[in-house]
């Protein structure tokens, strides 16, 4: 694929294809429920051809901004579950600061390679699935960390049990390493903590991924712009497009209610990996 | 139509208006150590003698920073966006402090280490 940002282009153009570009991975990456940095690094790294470090910084800034002007609509509704977010996030930071040295110090070919296969395997989370059953006793570290709670439903209030919590504490250490790793939300494994493993309801499930999934990205944001891999030019057009393509995407994703239109976005997030595959065997 | 609640709007643009002036006062206090730290020794000369300087003009403000700080000014947002679920997590720090949660106060005490520790 040739890129579509050349060296002789000036700022201004960059910056509109940019930001053009941003619009659409912030649609994509809300409805596919992916986050925008699935989208932004591979479209910055192999349809622009930016360093992928650099892709990675512009990708977690984009992250936290929209992180952020999510959660505020969710918090005020009562569903995330604030101590399980934090307590949560004491081993998803520290994964995310092993993530990020860890990125910093492997080569463009394997970080194609592992976005790729991360791309592959968030997509085939992302398909619907049919509930399970839910606990209906509490449990020992969930009572202990204070952990159970309610939320509002059709049918009032409900009330949830934790369980599992010393492995999916142990699993957000990884959901955190490849947030750094790739400048991703890693909202599809944070999820899959809270949900799968811990048996939290779906609606908690995902609204307290949102209100994490901007903590850990800041985490590795910080040692990002620090490194000097967060760089101003490229920010700007991509962080202000992404948050207007999400709150784009985000209303549509709440009516929609037919999972057929979904498999149509996770199909184009496996082709995003196939062409990340594709790049890393090819010496992108 | 929902009835416009005054009272409520006056109460967000004080609060507005006090959190306005609180980033105002917090970017002149680190410009002006950020200036001392580099120019601490120099002596303002023209603050004795007659003269406007032209220099410090709303015109004249933007001019130069659109020559020498655009990209700054970027950065800076950058910087907020980043520093954003650090307040994020001072707050939730703070409802344990007020609940008297030992337990969640230090653990969110240790997040926001953390966080800190990426930043500095």
């Amino acid at each position: 694929m040739i890129p579509l940002v050349s060296e002789i282009m000036e700022n201004s153009l960059i910056s509109l294809i940019l930001f053009l570009g941003s619009i659409a991975a912030g649609f994509i990456g809300a409805l596919s429920g992916q986050g925008g940095g699935a989208i932004i690094v591979p479209m910055l790294a192999i349809g622009f051809g930016v360093d992928i470090h650099y892709a990675i910084g512009a990708s977690l800034v984009a992250v936290i901004a929209t992180s952020t002007s999510a959660s505020l609509t969710y918090l005020k509704a009562g569903y995330p579950n604030l101590r399980l977010g934090i307590l949560l996030e004491t081993s998803a930071t520290v994964g995310a600061i092993f993530g990020v040295i860890l990125g910093t110090s492997l080569g463009k070919q394997t970080l194609f390679f592992v976005f790729g296969m991360m791309l592959v395997y968030s997509a085939f989370l992302s398909i619907p699935k049919k509930d399970h059953n839910r606990p209906k006793k509490p449990y020992k570290w969930g009572t202990f960390f204070k952990l159970d709670g309610s939320y509002p439903s059709h049918e009032g209030t409900r009330e949830y049990y934790v369980r599992n919590v010393s492995f999916g504490w142990m699993l957000m250490f990884v959901a955190g390493l490849f947030s750094g790793l790739l400048g991703i939300g890693s909202g599809a494994l944070t999820v899959v903590a809270i949900d799968k493993v811990m048996q939290v309801p779906f609606r908690v499930a995902t609204t307290t991924s949102n209100f994490m999934i901007g903590i850990t990205a800041a985490a590795s944001a910080g040692l990002y712009l620090n490194y000097g891999y967060i760089d101003p030019i490229l920010v700007m057009p991509i962080v202000v497009g992404t948050l207007i393509g999400s709150s784009l995407g985000a209303p549509l994703l709440a009516k929609m209610h037919t999972p057929r239109l979904r498999i149509v976005f996770i199909i184009l997030i496996l082709v995003l990996a196939a062409e990340m595959l594709y790049n890393s065997l090819n010496g992108a | 139509m929902k009835k416009v609640n005054e009272e409520y709007i006056l109460r967000i643009l004080d609060n507005l208006q006090y959190i306005s002036v609180i980033i105002a006062s917090l970017f002149l206090v680190f410009g002006g150590v950020l200036y001392l730290v580099y120019h601490g020794k120099e002596v303002p000369q023209h603050i004795y003698s007659d003269g406007a300087q032209e220099f410090y003009g709303f015109k004249s403000i933007f001019k130069q920073l659109s020559h020498e700080y655009s990209l700054i000014i970027i950065q800076i947002g950058v910087f907020l966006i980043i520093i954003t679920p650090l307040l994020r997590v001072l707050s939730c720090f703070g409802t344990f402090v007020v609940e008297r949660d030992y337990l969640y106060m230090s653990i969110s005490g240790f997040v926001i280490l953390t966080l800190l520790f990426t930043l500095i």
